[in-house]
This record gives C-alpha cells, structure tokens and sequence, in this order.
C-alpha cells in the first residue's frame, strides 16, 4: 500500500450502531443500550484488504452492515468516494449501494432455492442497468461465472445442485457483477471444507488483484486472515482494541487480547501443539449489556490492574500506522 | 485384547437416489489410552463411522462388519445390551451442545440421572458426583451453577457441561465428533485443554472427530485421514505431519492457512470437490483431484495396505 496520498475509498469515522432493548421482565420497564459497534474510525485504500477479527458478538458483522447500510448507523461518519453515506436518503443510498457487495457465510443459505444460477446472478444487473438487453445480460452471467470458476453449462441449475464451494462461487459472481469497489467478506470460507477453503481464498486474492477491489474481510480465523489482509483490525466488545499493518501485528502485537487471539490458533504440527500449556484466555466474554467498567477485556485480561477497572484505555497511535488500546502496551 | 477393534465396517443408507455407500470396508483398532484423530472433509463418513457402531444410525441406514468393544460385537446388538454400555462404558459428545441437552431439564436432573441409572447411586451421592465433575472441567461455582437450566450457560460452558456428562461414569471410550467446531478460537483452546488433562488423568480411548488439523495435531495419539467413505491413510500423529504419504492428505495440510508461515503466496488448493457419493468412479475416489492419477488409478481401487510397522495407505503410488 505505502503512503498514498490519494482520497480513501472509505472513510469511517466516529461510527457507532447501538441497539436500544426494551428491559426484561414485567416491572422492570427500563431500557437498556447494546453498544455493538462503539466509535469506530478507520479508513480503507482502493485495492487494499482490511482484516477484521475478533469472536463472536464482538461487533465486525455488525460494524459491516452498518456500513452497508443494513443496519442504521447511530451516529458517526461513512463516507465513500469523499461521499457521506449516513445522511443520504434510501433512493440515493440504493445508487451507491452497488458499489458495495458482500458475501456471506452460509453460501446456500444465502442464495434463493428457487432460482436459477443465472437468475440469481443477473439480478443486480436487471435492478442496476435495465438498459441491457437479455443477451447482454447472459453475455456478463456467462463472463463471471467463468471467472468465478463456474461452467457455462450449470446456468440453469439451482442452488441445491451445488456444494459450498460452488455455492460460494455464485455468491461472489453475483457480488461482482456489477464491479463493485468494495466487498465485504463475512466470514467467507469458515463454512468450507479445509480443500475448499484454499480454492475460495485463492480465487478472492486474484479477483482482487485483476478488478482493483478494495475488501473488508471478516474471519474470526486469524491465520486465514493473515494470509489475505494489508492490514488488520481487531475488536473485542464493540471496540477497537489493536489496529496496525499485517506484518507489524503479526509479529509485534502489543495488546494481551490479540496475543492471546494468536495463542488460541491450534498449529497443524504436533510438536508445536503438544508444548502449549494451557488455554491462553479463561472465561468468557462479558455480558454486552452490562460490560466491565474501564478496560472491557480487562475480566480475562492477565496483565489487568486497578487502573484497567477505573479508566478506559484510548486508541492511540503507538507507531506509523499501529494503533492500540492498552494501559500495559509492553 | 483392543479397546475396540473394527473390521470391515461396511454402512449403507437406502435413499431415493439410490443407495448411498457411506462407510467402506473400515478396519482399525485402538487401545485404553489412546487418542485416535479422524479427519476428512463433510460427507466423508466420519461421523457415520462411529453412528454405526454406537447404534445411532438413522432408520435407513444399515451397518454390517464387525466392531468389538472390549471383545463384545456391537454390530445388531439388541437396544437394551447397547444401552448397558452407551452412557457408562462409551460416551459420546456433539458439535451442538444446545442440540444435545435437555432445555426443560437442570442440569442436575440431567447429570443426576446417568448416575442413578447406570451406577444405582442415591441422588444425593449422584449429585455430590456431578458437582466434583463439573469442577474438573473448569464450571466456576458448580455448587449453585448445577442447578441452572442449559440456556443459562454460554456455548463454551455448554460443550464442558457436556463433557463432564459423558464421563461421570469413567467410560473406557469417549468419542466426541468435532466438539469444538461451533465455538470461538479462545474457548476452543479452553475446551482442547480440559481434554487433554482429563485424557491423561482417566486413561481413557478417545476418538476426536474433527475436519481442523490443528485440533488433531495437539491431542491425538494415532490419526486416520477419511476420504469417500474410506480411510486413505493411518499413521502415528508426528509422520502423518511429517511425512504424509497419501496424495489426499499432503494436499489437505498444504492447503490449510497457518499462523506460523509468513507469506501471502497462492495457497496450494486441492482442484475439485469432493465426489458425489451416490455416484463413485471406479478406481480410486480421489483420482479426479489428485495430481499423481495414473492409469491403474481409473480402474483399480487401491486397498489399504501396510507401509511400515504402524503406517498404512491406500494409494497405488509407492511412495509419495
């Protein structure tokens, strides 16, 4: 990436998506806030791959849609292209919204049993560039289908007909067909078989090279998103908690929540596993509508102190490009 | 005599697609105090491998061969001799711990009941029992916490509530079919951890069904790689790492992401996908995806066959 000087091609600021619950119980009537996504800023370069990792109800899922516009953003800034996003309304919000994609998890969970592989993928092209002619239209399902590795032949199928990395195929061909700048991956490959997942990451990486894709990819599999990310966010309780280069975090994490995140990966090599001792994090996370004063890792933090209980760390920039949230960065 | 010991364990399922053959000819034993690792990919039959010989096949599927568990067949041993052995002698733990307990139930009155069938223990010994059990797996507070309901429990404390279930009788044989698949990294770690101390303090068989090589890695004695319903290779855990020797299981640990390789090269992907199991090739089941295919490859299906003292493979090629 280096230092460019050019405009980000999305630009988070300040983001916050707080739910409001309505209290539990017949008397108790008082409504609680879920912070699931809490002042989030970050910025993301065209062709560039952000890593986000974190466990489940962390926050990255919810964070993605907020910026997608799934989910409404309490306040904060996105902006795309230098363009703010939060303040449009739904029909102009809809024109940019191509230019974002996602792809989700669960690949045959997320495509509609009852149409066709060339249905499914022609929509966005019927809802976006109604100008096209149906032969067209074939003409751009048939291209990215190739190129997603699909045969032109399974055009007529339907979703069942097909495994979870195939099905995963026509999730990411019908993301870039209408060449989006930004895609967002949620936890693309964590359902795939171990041989299938390689193919998907591979197929992910080249696309990125050849159409200039910029990408948010979400994994709370660390050593998979070490291998496809330029940088990488970690977040823990709607917060960011480290934030610094691939390299950089992978060999120089500073915050006791990544490291540990680290320590957690079970290492196909038996030497290596049979010396761990011990699970590198107890417990588990704290309750989201009632977190720990101060520091929210601080519960299973292993370096906490009375200072973690009464002050909340600050993200700041510890070196070029690394940001951290910690009172012992060390 | 083996802990168990399997031989020609064959599994059909009658669907409306025809017959699906979902375990082939599986042989292999184990011993008290060994962990055996299965891998493969779904589909492969891992799972319906141990269904088979637990008696937990679903109603179209039939198993034939013969498994033996300390030298008794269980292969059409009648429910009620299974159910003498399944829950005291040999446990089971599921991927879903949710799926696996009882939500109505506390899981006091879920524990409790294993003891008092299996052992005629009073509720009050079985109970004293169950909290000793959730302490050696970790539960903090399981004087108060044993008589919460499951849905009170987080998903990790969920999966070790299951574990202490399943060896409040001191089975010989645990088999736990990927246990740690639905749960995050640092509790997989947790979990990882309780089993294996709990391995060294019981003396226990342990079979640990999973697709991730890492998990496999750190706890298993002896490994078996599955492939369509077949084993492909069987070694000791350090040369199965070391040295793998079928084509299928060089491919698999060269395609997984590690944390500890610095780069960002193409993965070395295995082309294809797993085969539909309703419509094998003749040969081998692996020859489409595999890069050494020869000609013998398409007709001739390999057997497995000795390597070395402890090693076997089912491939043609001699060595990889």
């Amino acid at each position: 990436m280096g230092a460019t000087v050019a405009e980000p091609l999305l630009e988070v600021s300040h983001c916050k998506v707080w739910f409001t619950i309505p209290g539990q119980g017949m008397w108790n009537r008082q409504k609680q806030t879920l912070k699931a996504v809490d002042d989030i800023s970050f910025t993301l370069q065209a062709g560039e791959t952000l890593g986000i990792v974190g466990e489940s109800g962390c926050g990255k899922s919810t964070l993605a849609r907020g910026i997608l516009g799934l989910e409404t953003v309490t306040s904060g800034s996105i902006k795309l292209n230098g363009e703010e996003l939060t303040t449009l309304d739904k029909k102009s919000f809809r024109n940019k919204r191509k230019n974002m994609q996602i792809i989700f998890q669960d690949p045959l969970a997320s495509l509609d049993p009852r149409m066709t592989v060339s249905e499914i993928i022609s929509e966005p092209l019927q809802v976006f560039h109604p100008d096209l002619s149906s032969k067209q239209r074939k003409q751009r399902v048939q291209q990215i289908m190739l190129r997603v590795g699909l045969l032109p032949n399974q055009i007529n199928r339907y979703p069942h007909e097909f495994s979870g990395g195939q099905a995963q195929r026509i999730g990411i061909a019908r993301a870039l067909i209408l060449k989006p700048e930004l895609l967002i991956c949620d936890e693309p490959v964590s359902a795939l078989d171990v041989s299938i997942q390689a193919q998907i990451i591979n197929l992910l990486m080249e696309l990125q090279r050849e159409m200039g894709l910029s990408m948010i990819f979400i994994a709370h599999d660390l050593s998979v998103v070490k291998h496809i990310s330029h940088r990488v966010m970690v977040m823990y309780m709607g917060k960011m908690v480290e934030m610094a280069s691939r390299d950089d975090l992978f060999r120089h994490s500073r915050h006791p929540y990544t490291q540990a995140l680290m320590d957690s990966i079970p290492i196909p090599d038996p030497v290596i596993e049979r010396a761990k001792r011990g699970a590198p994090l107890k417990g588990d996370l704290p309750s989201p509508m009632d977190p720990p004063s101060g520091c929210t890792f601080r519960t299973r933090c292993p370096r906490a102190t009375r200072r973690c209980a009464e002050t909340q760390p600050k993200l700041l920039e510890v070196s070029a490009g690394h940001r951290l949230a910690c009172h012992h960065a060390d | 005599m083996s802990l168990l010991e399997i031989n020609n364990l064959n599994t059909r399922f009658k669907t409306m697609d025809g017959e699906v053959a979902a375990v082939n000819d599986i042989s292999f034993s184990m011993e008290t105090g060994e962990t055996l690792g299965i891998v493969g990919e779904s589909g492969s039959g891992k799972t319906q491998l141990v269904l088979s010989f637990m008696g937990l096949l679903a109603t179209n599927g039939r198993a034939d061969g013969s498994a033996r568990f300390k030298g008794q067949e269980l292969i059409d041993l009648p429910v009620k001799e299974l159910n003498k052995i399944r829950g005291d002698r040999m446990t089971m733990i599921f991927q879903d711990p949710m799926t696996c307990l009882n939500g109505y139930l506390t899981i006091a009155r879920q524990m409790t009941e294993v003891l008092i069938l299996h052992k005629g223990m009073s509720m009050a010994d079985a109970r004293k029992r169950s909290i000793e059990m959730l302490d050696a797996v970790h539960i903090p507070d399981a004087k108060s916490r044993i008589d919460r309901y499951p849905h009170e429990f987080s998903g990790g404390m969920r999966q070790r509530v299951m574990i202490a279930m399943s060896l409040l009788c001191e089975p010989d044989l645990l088999i736990a079919d990927e246990p740690t698949t639905a749960l995050d990294v640092t509790v997989q770690a947790q979990i990882i951890d309780v089993m294996n101390e709990l391995k060294s303090d019981m003396n226990m068989g342990i079979i640990l069904i999973t697709h991730d090589l890492g998990v496999i890695a750190g706890i298993s004695d002896n490994v078996a790689v599955m492939y369509a319903g077949r084993i492909c290779e069987y070694a000791p855990v350090d040369d199965l790492f070391n040295d793998p020797q079928h084509p299928y299981t060089r491919g698999l640990l060269q395609s997984v992401t590690r944390l500890d390789s610095d780069s960002s090269r193409a993965l070395h992907a295995i082309p294809g996908n797993p085969p539909n199991m309703t419509q094998l090739p003749a040969g081998c089941a692996f020859q489409e995806r595999c890069e050494f295919q020869r000609e013998i490859c398409l007709t001739q299906r390999p057997v497995l066959h000795r390597i070395s003292e402890k090693r076997q493979k089912a491939c043609h090629l001699e060595a990889l």
